[in-house]
């Protein structure tokens, strides 16, 4: 074996890299229709416990009356439920709204206020949490944000699963309920369906989930008194955390697609960076305090109690953390073998992108088709997720001469050989030239007059790799140590539902 | 914590297991998703075959 083919195998090897995140999705995907008949439904049964409901405030005023009167409109025993807005020193109308509403309400809402706020969203829930554990009245706790629209029946299909006693928490399915959601809440809402309808439900399947949703997260009393009767302060993702932790401790936590809640999310992507940066932290912290749990058991760990450690939920975890890692390895790989064996490199950009054109058709297929209202308002979001430049170099890959040969053809052009060899550049690396084109779509959108240009921007490099770039972002942040003092997103009072 | 299985509330425990059961029937859909999803993928891929 001579030095060359010691480094086509690396480069092959840094290609490998960047097709794993791709399969792992795709693995997922092929998950969801086995939860037609691997579903928590077959254990759940009538169960109607006296619920708290704890809602974290801070200058809320704009939503939290609507979200407050729709929960006392829940289907569900008034007798059993109670709501403790806890306000976390708001300088708005917080205050009025929710005095007001517990007067309409008396004995079923409680306002409590917090003299001294800012600490962040886990600190605020401890407040609530104490106070709901102080007597026996609670027998389960609903924790959400002040924004979330809950329908009639949800809270109902998500205590019917803590009829079984081995569940510690069940979440709800968070769809993107803005009344006239622009480009970037589309996007989100297409994305929400992939990362919790779908996702989730392979979860379930696994019996290994990721993270319970922080704006609609059900506990059983004995799970939040087991897992030490709060809410993790010392990380970004406490909603993560405390799903671990359930887990670590041999209960199952449920996703409950049925229990359909509504909340505004982004309409700009400044604001969803800020947003996501601080989740994607919160993951490289979690992946950090939890090393003795990745791959660490035997595969098969039911013995253990949880199935965390398992091979797929690693891999899925992983592929999530590591896509940046893994799209940049594919460009330098595809760009190396470029330089080193021409005919190689053709032959694994072709592969490696068919591998992806065959996941982006499945995928998106089966979103569109599970979430039929999502499908209505974001299809194309869901379309082009990943970006027209990724479809274009889809295309490169599944129709070779596509853009060197057949369109110049058709333009009455013929393509020099700079430009030729510029443009298999390009399609090799874009991985990485659309991670960090995301960078300039944020940037362009905080310039005057820059929202519509970055929209169109947005579409070009793909919501896909947005995403990838935050997560980047994010590791850069935890690499430097950057202050993790609590950046809220600010809602508007958009959901309609 | 349960309902008096009289009540014509949509809590009733009847009406629970009526909701469960209807809901377990929706999941079943799942598999026609699945399999509308991968011809359409199929599709693709002939589409694919036809071009090249």
């Amino acid at each position: 074996m001579t030095w060359h083919d010691v480094l086509v195998v690396v480069l092959l090897m840094a290609v490998a890299a960047g097709i794993i995140p791709v399969i792992a999705g795709l693995v997922q995907y092929l998950l969801v229709p086995v939860h037609a008949v691997k579903n928590h439904l077959g254990a759940a049964a009538p169960y109607l416990p006296r619920v708290v409901v704890v809602v974290p405030a801070w200058n809320e005023g704009a939503v939290l009356g609507a979200s407050l009167e729709r929960l006392m409109g829940l289907e569900y025993p008034p007798d059993r439920l109670r709501v403790y807005v806890v306000d976390d020193a708001s300088t708005d109308d917080t205050p009025d709204v929710v005095l007001a509403k517990a007067a309409e309400h008396p004995g079923r809402i409680v306002h409590l206020r917090r003299a001294q706020g800012g600490q962040g969203k886990a600190h605020t829930l401890n407040h609530g949490i104490e106070r709901a554990l102080a007597d026996d009245w609670m027998e389960a706790l609903l924790i959400m944000d002040a924004d979330v629209i809950y329908r009639p029946d949800s809270l109902r299909k998500m205590t019917r699963h803590l009829a079984d006693p081995q569940v510690g928490a069940v979440t709800a399915f968070i769809r993107e309920g803005s009344g006239k959601p622009g480009t970037v809440s589309k996007f989100i809402g297409y994305e929400y369906v992939t990362a919790q309808a779908a996702a989730r439900r392979a979860q379930n399947v696994m019996g290994a989930m990721a993270c319970l949703a922080g704006g609609a997260q059900l506990h059983a009393r004995a799970n939040l008194e087991a897992v030490g009767g709060r809410i993790d302060t010392t990380t970004l993702a406490e909603d993560t955390f405390t799903t671990f932790l359930t887990q670590l401790d041999g209960r199952t936590v449920v996703f409950e697609p049925a229990a359909v809640v509504l909340a505004e999310e982004p309409d700009s992507v400044v604001a969803l960076w800020k947003q996501r940066v601080r989740w994607a932290r919160g993951n490289v912290q979690i992946t950090r305090r939890f090393t003795k749990v990745w791959f660490r058991r035997p595969f098969s760990s039911r013995g253990a109690g949880h199935r965390l450690s398992s091979l797929t939920f690693g891999a899925i975890w992983f592929s999530i953390y590591l896509l940046p890692v893994a799209m940049t390895a594919a460009a330098i790989g595809l760009v190396g073998l470029y330089f080193v064996d021409h005919d190689v490199a053709r032959t694994t950009f072709q592969g490696m992108w068919w591998v992806a054109v065959v996941a982006y058709v499945f995928i998106t297929s089966m979103t569109l088709l599970l979430d039929r209202e999502t499908a209505r308002r974001s299809w194309v979001q869901g379309l082009l997720f990943p970006g027209i430049g990724a479809i274009v170099v889809m295309l490169a890959a599944w129709v070779p001469g596509l853009w060197e040969e057949r369109v110049p053809d058709l333009l009455g052009m013929e393509m020099s050989a700079t430009g030729v060899e510029v443009l298999t550049l390009v399609f090799y690396a874009w991985t990485v030239i659309a991670m960090l084109s995301a960078w300039l779509v944020r940037w362009v959108e905080a310039l005057p007059g820059g929202k519509w240009p970055s929209r169109v921007l947005l579409y070009v490099v793909g919501f896909g790799p947005v995403l990838c770039a935050i997560t980047l972002d994010a590791y850069a942040k935890q690499w430097r140590g950057a202050s993790t003092a609590w950046d809220k997103t600010e809602k508007t009072g958009r959901v309609v539902g | 914590m349960v309902a008096d299985d009289e009540t014509r509330e949509p809590w009733s425990p009847a009406a629970m297991r009526r909701e469960i059961r209807a809901d377990q029937r929706g999941e079943r859909r799942l598999i026609v998703l699945g399999l509308l999803a991968a011809a359409i993928t199929g599709v693709a891929l002939v589409v694919r075959a036809m071009v090249a």
